[in-house]
């Protein structure tokens, strides 16, 4: 496939020069058009971050370049505002993200290593969430809720994404489960492993790369959810981080700047950790053939 | 796909090994004891994963279920009234509004979430390897900020004040002061204004989903369309799109998924308005269920919009065999 990108554009047209010209004349216009898409999808982003370093009035006049002084002091107001819903937000994520993994991966064992009676029924039971959609149970979900008692409380969250993230771990984790070489678990056996260590020595160690992968799902949609804690919770200091950028948002009209710094300092966590696992070893196999 | 999902359960399949074992034993007893251990074990493996799901997903969906037949706020049940809440939806000029809107969105979107492919094409047509892999590295850069996040800027590009908002004082530097207005506020024109947030469209998995479906071409083929002297624009309507129509299919019916139950998008941007000029069914169920007592009413367009979304996907998967034929006669001949 390279050598065939790379031989195309010369293949025919090396003779003479003017085709030469045509090629490269090409090649500049594709650039060109590359670059300006590249200009327009980090565009709101630029602005975001210019104005999050500008006060109102260096805002209204000098709106589309970075303004000197910096104003630094945005991000500490920022800060001050949201840092309690980081900290929900975190604990969240964190809670989900391992009850997850746990559940998911002991399942996943059963349905790839062990062999039961209705294996195949519960595993279809399992997948079958997979076409529920969220609307759907949101009712019943929040009427659960209020029954448990776990209004305005951070497990009224934790419990559901769980509940949520399940099908589809189980599923992924079940298919690299299964591709695990038999032998290696033949071998635990005939040592007289039970199935508990074989699960805690083979299978887990084995399969980091794709928990990685489960558990970055699992973090990024809890930590952007909106609808389900605009449901559950109700005071301030017990807000995720999205409501509480919503509250910032909606409770201020004129301070731009804090604002954006807000949404600057929001973005951090996420991109830390997706920027961090395309670096270690799920990245590739998070991106697939997309290397 | 289906097979992957059926393989591992044929495949790691310990059973033959152990059932040679039990055969050897010869003492019956000791094999059943060893299976109804085995059952106990995977019980206990899996007991953790079916109580969340029983609690938080089979339940909740039955009782939704079972309660769209109900005139019900939620705690007290107040009478059956049958299909009642069906007839009200069918009748209710919000769900005709919403539904409308939907549609509008749904065209919108789904253009949206297929055009990456022209970009994907772009950079897949570029020369050097190290070129491709930053423009596709830097086009899938934004997809670090949380979509929350980017909803929000560009509630900040909308912002009606003249001097504010990106868009409007854009406007003004170009001296087109009379298109200023407040776009997300004018019933006309807030449906447009939702379709083009985050333009151009390209930061995110769909583009990822096709240029590594755009990967996946033999090389053979390409190489073969290059000798017989095919153009740029011939080779991606006759070879690629053929054979990445899988991945322009799963990015559809996700797409498809996504649109008709998602309104967190609408709820931050508009929240439905002006006067439910963007008004969509998800937000509607959200509304009536937890902002109007109504949950009876609320069940009853959810259960709607998970029939649809079934039906379009069952649908969708039907079509999915006959491209599939024929890509592969494609690939063969």
């Amino acid at each position: 496939m390279t050598e065939q990108t790379v031989d195309q554009p010369f293949s025919s047209t090396h003779d003479d020069a003017q085709s030469e010209l045509g090629t490269q004349l090409k090649s500049l216009l594709h650039h060109a058009l590359l670059v300006f898409l590249l200009f327009l999808t980090f565009f709101p982003f630029i602005i975001a971050i210019f104005t999050s370093l500008k006060s109102f009035q260096q805002l209204l006049v000098n709106f589309w370049l970075p303004a000197f002084p910096l104003q630094l002091n945005n991000y500490v107001m920022a800060w001050n505002e949201i840092y309690r819903s980081i900290i929900n937000s975190s604990l969240v994520s964190l809670g989900a993200v391992t009850g997850v993994l746990l559940c998911a991966s002991l399942a996943a064992y059963a349905f790839a290593r062990i062999d039961f009676a209705w294996r195949d029924a519960a595993y279809y039971l399992v997948l079958s969430l997979l076409m529920i959609p969220s609307v759907l149970t949101l009712i019943g979900r929040y009427l659960l809720i209020v029954e448990f008692g776990l209004m305005n409380s951070l497990w009224g969250l934790i419990l559901p994404y769980i509940a949520g993230g399940l099908a589809f771990a189980v599923f992924l984790l079940t298919g690299f489960f299964s591709d695990l070489p038999e032998e290696l678990f033949e071998a635990a056996r005939m040592d007289g492993g039970t199935e508990l260590q074989m699960y805690r020595m083979i299978a887990l160690p084995l399969s980091r790369p794709i928990m990685a992968i489960v558990g970055l799902l699992t973090f990024l949609s809890s930590w952007g959810d909106y609808v389900w804690p605009l449901l559950v919770l109700r005071s301030p200091e017990k807000f995720t981080l999205m409501l509480g950028l919503a509250r910032f948002t909606g409770n201020n009209q004129v301070m731009f700047g804090p604002l954006m710094a807000g949404y600057v300092i929001a973005s951090i966590p996420t991109a830390i950790i997706i920027i961090l696992m395309m670096r270690t070893f799920a990245g590739a196999a998070l991106l697939g053939a997309f290397k | 796909m289906i097979s992957w999902i059926t393989d591992p359960l044929a495949l790691a399949n310990p059973m033959s090994v152990q059932t040679a074992d039990a055969s050897l034993d010869s003492r019956l007893w000791s094999g059943r004891r060893r299976t109804m251990r085995r059952n106990l074990t995977a019980l206990l493996f899996l007991l953790p994963t079916f109580l969340f799901l029983a609690i938080f997903m089979y339940q909740p969906t039955i009782n939704v279920i079972y309660h769209t037949f109900f005139r019900w706020d939620g705690f007290t049940v107040e009478r059956f009234i049958g299909f009642g809440n069906f007839t009200k939806m069918v009748s209710d000029p919000n769900m005709h509004i919403a539904t409308r809107n939907l549609g509008w969105f749904f065209l919108g979107w789904m253009l949206q979430r297929i055009s990456p492919f022209l970009v994907a094409e772009l950079v897949f047509n570029l020369r050097r390897e190290r070129t491709k892999y930053w423009y596709r590295t830097l086009f899938v850069l934004p997809m670090v900020v949380p979509f929350l996040v980017t909803i929000m800027i560009w509630k900040f590009i909308y912002n009606p004040l003249p001097a504010i908002g990106v868009l409007n004082r854009m406007l003004g530097s170009f001296g087109l002061e009379e298109w200023q207005t407040a776009w997300l506020s004018e019933p006309s024109l807030v449906i447009l204004a939702l379709l083009m947030v985050s333009f151009p469209w390209i930061s995110g998995w769909p583009f990822m989903i096709f240029y590594a479906g755009l990967q996946q071409i033999p090389s053979e083929v390409l190489d073969a369309s290059v000798m017989d002297g095919c153009n740029v624009w011939q080779r991606m309507v006759r070879i690629d799109i053929p054979l990445v129509v899988t991945s322009i299919q799963l990015v559809a019916i996700q797409t498809m998924i996504g649109i008709i139950q998602d309104f967190a998008f609408v709820l931050i941007m508009t929240a439905g308005g002006p006067a439910k000029a963007s008004l969509v069914p998800g937000l509607l169920l959200f509304m009536s269920a937890f902002r109007g007592d109504n949950m009876g009413y609320g069940a009853t367009i959810g259960v709607t919009m998970f029939i649809a979304i079934f039906i379009l996907t069952l649908l969708s998967f039907r079509y999915t065999t006959s491209p599939f034929a024929r890509t592969r006669r494609t690939r063969e001949t």
